[in-house]
């Protein structure tokens, strides 16, 4: 757009100061336009002078917001002009200087004064012929002093003898009273106007030089002829004499010239103002079409490098678009077409690069994620032994959020003591991969079995230890189960066996040998017999104990109410020593068991609470039942003495009975049932004193209802 | 720059007139066989005028006339369009001013002389007695001025924009009523 602008006005400025320069050379042609041409030059320049000043605008306003290449093209602009301006403006002082200079040049003084001394000759020489014509009038009026009428052959005498052109006499008024001519005149004689006629009666001379409308001039005197007599007007006479021909052409020759000469220097100055708007208007087209040109030139010559340092700042930024390649025509072009290839590749390049490490880190984040819902703990140790990385299941089991141990090294480890020294035995006495079964001391609580596997990792990849452990604990009470169940079962069918030939065998004897006896024979014969009868019942009973243990029957799932049975139990220790308290939820959500079983574990742990308290002054039993998330929970809490150390790790084993009497098989059953009713059991020592049972249960499948 | 301040010059001068010109009295009357025009006009020349006289520049002088016909619906209709053209030139080998009109010319001993017969218009015919229609008012406008077109060529150069070289009345106007004289 810019381009076109200036194209056009570039083309008009030429067109237009070559007609100034040819009107300005002496054509008429142009003459009456030279006004106009000046004025539609001047317009140009005022159109060229915006065009540049909008540019120049534009660049300043570019150049003060600092907008990125802006720089570059002040300095290619102020370049491009200093070239053309400079020496445009060497050229127009030279030349006006030349100009005024040689226009000077022709105006000589001695040039003028030779021409006005021309004139001065023709105007004397002139002179000098009328004061002759007028003495030849003078002498010729005394010739005809006295005649009163002059004749015709007597004036052409006269006129032949004074050698002049005509003679003519003439009354005061102007009648023609004679005349003669020489042969050059026609027959009508040459009269004088009336303003010379009146001026002729009132001089004693007239004379006058006429030039007539062929350019001939005329001499023309008029002297009064005298009278005698004092009345009435004179006549007068006339000589009219023609200027001879050359002297009249040379005599205008010099006149023409130094009329010339004279318009010259009047309008010396109008050449003057002539050659210098010319020349100015010349140099400000120039100047201002250079300027202009520079713009567009410095924006031509910008562009590709412009181009250039933008890819290379978006490619800083991250920006790998192509930018606009230039047609190859030069080595910029080449550039920057260089430039698109080698952001292309870059691009390939990161895209490659982002391809493979989104790659890596899926894979990694699913290992991550593998190892985050692994119940199995897992611990990662820098060379250094500090932390690097723990999973949520080695959080979960060791019950901590290992927060900070990063920062330090196992051997400092403040809590986990027992674990810590299992892993640094374990890493001391063995050179490769080691595994060990540790147990876990938890305060108030079950130990936990941890089944610990500890490996080295590749000296290539940076060293570091791992371990991964496993709470075993249920595993290890399922096999203890397990493992009692079998005992129970296969002691209560080889002791059973026998039991009954026993008990029979002792009534026979009995029976038999009553009679042979004496009263005292047969007392200790009967109290022996009943002993043995007595004690191989007790030993039936917990034979049978011992089966029901071993064949607990899988359990009957109903929604049962928790509080309802609890209740119901209690009816049978209404009689007991201790105190017993209920706080029971009022809206107890029903939960899933078998309603026989669930008795069963409230009449064992009521029984068990009841063998604990007995001795115990002002013993009291708290039975609590509550709702916790998705759990209902059952508390025993007594004041009794609590559970000895020894007994919270192996409580739930069979026939691990701290009491006098009693099968051992309270709790073990009690575990056992809740465990196959997918809740859990807690035993703890509370702060104060006293043992606390802690029995979670599913919630019924009717979630929410009653 | 310089160009700019001509044009401007150019256009503030257009309608600036000189003030030593001044038409006195103009009056277009019945002649012989015709309508001829009479008319005073008052002009000086100033020194610079003068001297390029005595100098050998031609002066041209125009007195031109204008009659129209008012029309309601248009333009006026032009009735008469003329011009007289004088031209004032000094020859210096016999002093004498002189004054031409077409190839009649007439000399003086004074500049004073040959201005002073341009000031004087008498009996100019100016219109045929076809080309002014009785009884209907005309307007006729009338001015006198110093023709710089005829300038040589560097004295219109010097001319343009310059006070020296305006010499001219402006257009007087009045309304002429054929069959009476339109008298001012």
């Amino acid at each position: 757009m810019k381009r076109i602008l200036l194209a056009v006005a570039a083309a008009l400025a030429a067109i237009s100061l070559f007609l100034l320069t040819s009107a300005s050379s002496n054509t008429d042609l142009f003459v009456g336009s030279y006004p106009y041409l000046l004025a539609l030059n001047g317009v140009l320049v005022v159109a060229l002078a915006g065009l540049v000043g909008v540019q120049l605008r534009q660049l300043w306003r570019e150049y003060r917001g600092r907008e990125f290449g802006s720089r570059l093209k002040y300095r290619l602009v102020l370049m491009f002009a200093l070239m053309g301006v400079v020496p445009g403006l060497v050229v127009y002082a030279v030349s006006l200087q030349f100009l005024v200079r040689s226009i000077q040049s022709w105006f000589d003084v001695r040039v003028e004064s030779a021409l006005e001394g021309g004139i001065a000759l023709g105007q004397n020489a002139l002179d000098y012929l009328v004061s002759q014509i007028s003495d030849k009038a003078d002498d010729m009026v005394l010739e005809l002093d006295g005649t009163g009428q002059v004749s015709p052959v007597l004036l052409n005498r006269l006129r032949e003898q004074a050698t002049v052109g005509g003679v003519t006499v003439m009354a005061a008024n102007g009648q023609v009273l004679a005349t003669a001519a020489d042969a050059t005149a026609g027959l009508i004689p040459d009269l004088p106007s009336p303003n010379q006629l009146r001026q002729a009666r009132q001089s004693r001379h007239f004379h006058a030089v006429e030039s007539q409308s062929d350019g001939r001039l005329v001499i023309r005197v008029i002297v009064p002829i005298p009278l005698r007599t004092l009345a009435g007007e004179p006549n007068l006479l006339q000589l009219t004499q023609a200027v001879p021909e050359t002297f009249g052409r040379h005599a205008e020759a010099v006149q023409e010239a130094y009329r010339e000469y004279q318009q010259l220097t009047l309008g010396r100055e109008g050449l003057n103002r002539i050659y210098t708007l010319t020349l100015t208007l010349t140099l400000l087209l120039a100047l201002l079409t250079a300027v202009a040109a520079a713009f567009i030139i410095a924006r031509r010559l910008a562009a590709p490098l412009l181009i250039l340092a933008e890819g290379t700042q978006a490619v800083a930024q991250g920006d790998f678009s192509q930018r606009q390649a230039l047609p190859a025509r030069d080595e910029l072009g080449v550039l920057t077409q260089s430039f698109n290839r080698m952001t292309r590749q870059l691009e390939e390049a990161r895209a490659a690069a982002q391809r493979s490490g989104a790659a890596v880190e899926s894979a990694r984040a699913y290992l991550e994620s593998v190892l985050a819902n692994l119940s199995t703990g897992v611990l990662a140790f820098s060379a250094e032994g500090k932390l690097r990385a723990a999973n949520h299941g080695a959080m979960q089991v060791l019950g901590d959020e290992l927060a900070g141990f990063e920062d330090i090294a196992l051997a400092e480890w403040p809590r986990l003591t027992h674990f810590r020294n299992a892993l640094l035995d374990g890493f001391d006495a063995n050179e490769g991969d080691w595994q060990a079964q540790i147990e876990l001391p938890v305060k108030d609580s079950t130990p936990l079995a941890l089944l610990i596997h500890g490996s080295r990792l590749p000296a290539g990849s940076g060293g570091g230890l791992v371990v991964v452990f496993d709470d075993i604990s249920h595993l290890v009470a399922a096999q203890r189960t397990a493992a009692w169940g079998e005992v129970a079962q296969r002691l209560a069918h080889e002791i059973k066996n026998p039991l009954t030939p026993i008990q029979l065998s002792a009534e026979r004897l009995a029976f038999k040998l009553a009679d042979k006896l004496d009263d005292r024979g047969r007392e200790m014969l009967e109290r022996g017999t009943t002993t043995i009868v007595n004690q191989v019942e007790a030993m039936k009973n917990l034979v049978n104990a011992f089966r029901e243990y071993a064949r607990l029957p899988a359990p009957q799932f109903a929604a049962i109410d928790l509080n309802a049975l609890i209740r119901e139990v209690l009816d049978l220790y209404e009689s007991a020593a201790a105190l017993i308290r209920l706080e029971l939820a009022p809206e107890l959500p029903r939960v899933q068991g078998d309603a026989s079983q669930i008795r069963q574990v409230i009449h064992n742990m009521l029984q068990n609470a009841q063998d604990a308290l007995a001795g115990v002054a002002q013993a009291e039993l708290r039975v609590i039942t509550r709702r916790e998330g998705e759990r209902v929970v059952l508390l025993f809490r007594d004041n009794g003495p609590g559970f000895p150390v020894e007994v919270l790790a192996h409580a739930f084993e069979p026939y691990f009975t701290t009491k006098s009497r009693g099968t051992g098989l309270g709790l073990a059953m009690v575990k056992k049932i809740v465990d196959e009713h997918g809740g859990d059991v807690r035993l703890a020592n509370r702060d104060g004193s006293g043992a606390e049972v802690r029995i979670r249960l599913r919630l019924a499948e009717t979630n929410g209802e009653y | 720059m310089r160009a700019c301040a001509l044009m401007l010059m150019l256009a503030l001068t257009q309608g600036v007139r000189a003030d030593d010109a001044r038409i006195l009295s103009a009056e277009v009357v019945r002649g012989d066989g015709g309508y001829v025009l009479n008319a005073d006009i008052d002009i000086e020349l100033n020194s610079r005028l003068a001297d390029a006289v005595m100098r050998g520049v031609s002066l041209y002088f125009t007195t031109e006339l204008r009659i129209e016909r008012p029309r309601w619906y248009w333009l006026n209709e032009v009735a008469v369009d003329r011009s007289l053209e004088y031209r004032l030139s000094y020859h210096a080998i016999t002093r004498s001013y002189r004054l031409s009109i077409g190839t009649i010319h007439q000399s003086f001993d004074t500049l004073e002389a040959a201005v002073r017969t341009m000031q004087r218009v008498r009996n100019w015919q100016v219109a045929e007695l076809d080309q002014i229609v009785a009884g209907v008012s005309h307007e006729v406008a009338l001015r006198f001025q110093l023709d710089t077109s005829q300038l040589p060529k560097l004295f219109q150069v010097t001319a343009v924009g310059s006070r020296d070289w305006k010499l001219g009345t402006d257009w007087m106007t009045w309304t002429f009523l054929p069959g009476a004289a339109g008298l001012r």
